[in-house]
């Protein structure tokens, strides 16, 4: 449906004989216009159902959109804050050393860490197999993703 | 203001006579569109029950969604005007600063002959409808050229008995001859 477009520039000369008719049809009471309707032959149940179609129509397409909107913000929600099951402790490290080897940062991170007697804390290690995961480096449960 | 529930709760409400006269308001707005009256009236309660409008408690559902078809209708052209004034940001100067140019100032010629062959259809469509009543014409052409209603008394020599009557009978021929709008 578009009902966007129209005749643009030459709407206003338009606007006032629209206005003036639709302001006509409301000055009508109902009796009145019940009687135009009558004098008319015209049907006004068949008039009411199409109204009451298009009533619908509209609901339903609202109805679609606010599903779609929620849709979306589910979406968004699962992308920001993917729940993954754990990876068991020995594995993270073995995981972390491994690429350790390939990136001189973390295996230094790493050593220092190991000299201070310190280790490296669940939450560090948690954060840098994210940052792995999110590289597409590893998959959920840890293992390599072959390129 | 009336929350989702209440408005489908008023909508259900609308009596077959409301319904109608909905309906044919919409048909008027619907001639300055290419769409048809229940497309408008789809679309008015669309922005009603989607949030984009909302209606006052004080205001009658009837009330409420003619005036939202009349915002359409108008609208429409206004949204269509403003986005022929915006400005591209993408270009840059010589010295790399971004230049501030106008994309348009006015729609190309084709749009503009095209707008005015479809204008000149609907003004002839009105033209054919009230051929053989004269004051009924002159009413519209004033319409057109947008003069106020003393403006056409005066100059049709109308009593105001006379200007009503006539503004009666446009507004029945219109909702014979277009009662879906322009497009159907």
């Amino acid at each position: 449906m578009d009902c966007v477009s129209g005749a643009e520039e030459n709407d206003p000369t338009l606007n006032q004989l629209i206005d003036e008719a639709v302001e006509d049809l409301m000055k009508l009471s109902d009796a009145e216009l019940m009687a135009e309707l009558a004098e008319e032959g015209a049907d006004p149940e068949a008039e009411a159902q199409s109204a009451r179609n298009a009533i619908a129509a509209g609901i339903a397409r609202a109805g679609r959109a606010r599903l779609v909107a929620a849709r979306t913000a589910v979406d968004r929600d699962r992308t920001a804050r993917v729940v993954r099951s754990a990876v068991p402790v020995a594995l993270r490290a073995s995981i972390l050393e491994r690429f350790a080897n390939d990136d001189p940062k973390l295996k230094s991170r790493l050593t220092m860490a190991a000299r201070n007697g310190e280790g490296i804390t669940e939450q560090e290690m948690d954060s840098i197999l994210a940052d792995l995961r999110d590289l597409g480096v590893i998959d959920d449960e840890g293992n390599p993703i072959e390129r | 203001m009336l929350d989702l529930e209440e408005i489908r709760s008023v909508l259900d409400g609308l009596t077959q006579i409301d319904l109608v006269r909905l309906r044919r308001a919409g048909s008027k707005f619907a001639l300055a569109l290419d769409c048809t009256v229940d497309d408008l009236i789809n679309e008015a309660v669309f922005s009603a029950y989607s949030g984009s409008r909302e209606c006052r408690r004080d205001l009658h559902i009837l009330v409420f969604l003619i005036g939202a078809m009349r915002s359409i209708a108008w609208n429409a052209k206004v949204s269509s005007r403003k986005a022929e004034r915006e400005i591209s940001l993408d270009a840059t100067g010589t010295d790399g600063r971004p230049l501030v140019v106008l994309k348009s100032n006015a729609p190309d010629a084709e749009t503009q002959i095209l707008r005015a062959e479809d204008m000149a259809l609907r003004i002839a469509a009105l033209d054919d409808l009230f051929a053989d009543d004269e004051p009924a014409l002159l009413v519209i052409m004033a319409d057109l050229d947008e003069l106020s209603k003393e403006e056409i008394m005066t100059m049709n020599e109308m009593s105001e008995t006379t200007y009503n009557s006539t503004r009666t009978r446009i507004r029945r021929k219109m909702e014979r001859r277009f009662p879906n709008g322009w497009t159907a």
